[in-house]
């Protein structure tokens, strides 16, 4: 068993070669039961372009106030010491597979305690079901070798 | 335009489209960055990883940041594919 079964998910089914276009067809349906297809649509092995696709189909429903029902609504406060914008997507997209509609607030850049510290944060502010903290080797100041 | 860089345009155009979300695009010589609104950092690395998995290419760092264009960026990848490249 190598790293890439992980990497790649090979466990799960290949995405269908209309993927894109089974996410805008999604968005522009309206469908009551979206969140069953999003659930559905995030099944694949999908990769980091095809999660961002998603994602914004995702963020085009919820904007539209379509319900994404039955997914579970989730928010997730996402907090650390470099560029976190990316994994939003990711994480979005990644959720839908495990039957959540995940909502991410991301702390601006280098805010990290003022985030989880002050009351009034963002990341406060918007009340979290969870805090995802990531943080990389330069948050814990090692010593160089 | 001979075949093969017929064909590396071809593909160029399909990972374009699936990098970028836009059906619209097609790879043409002098389409660059400023011309998509998504093709942005991030969106560059997308792009250069995407396209290293398509073709079975591996860019060198110093690579990465310097396609200009796409007509550039198809002339590395011939280069890569024919092992002309003198990366370092």
């Amino acid at each position: 068993m190598s790293g890439e079964l992980y990497a790649d998910l090979a466990w799960l089914p290949k995405s269908p070669v209309d993927f894109r276009e089974r996410c805008h067809a999604l968005v522009r349906s309206h469908d009551v039961g979206a969140g069953a297809t999003v659930a559905q649509l995030a099944s694949y092995r999908l990769n980091q372009n095809q999660l961002r696709v998603l994602a914004n189909a995702i963020e085009s429903m919820r904007s539209e106030s379509v319900s994404l029902h039955p997914l579970t609504p989730c928010t997730l406060g996402v907090i650390g010491n470099s560029t976190l914008e990316p994994l939003v997507p990711v994480l979005v997209g990644s959720a839908a597979r495990h039957g959540i509609d995940l909502r991410c607030v991301v702390a601006d850049f280098g805010q990290t305690i003022q985030e989880a510290t002050v009351a009034g944060s963002k990341i406060n502010s918007a009340a979290p079901d969870a805090v995802l903290i990531a943080l990389d080797i330069h948050a814990f100041h090692l010593p160089h070798r | 335009m001979d075949d093969a860089t017929d064909a590396i345009y071809q593909r160029l155009t399909e990972i374009l489209r699936e990098v970028f979300d836009d059906d619209s695009l097609v790879a043409v010589p002098e389409l660059t960055a400023r011309d998509i609104a998504a093709w942005d950092s991030f969106g560059h690395l997308r792009l250069v990883f995407t396209i290293e998995s398509a073709f079975g290419i591996s860019f060198a760092a110093s690579q990465v940041p310097s396609f200009d264009s796409v007509g550039e960026l198809a002339n590395i990848i011939a280069q890569e594919i024919s092992g002309t490249t003198g990366k370092s």
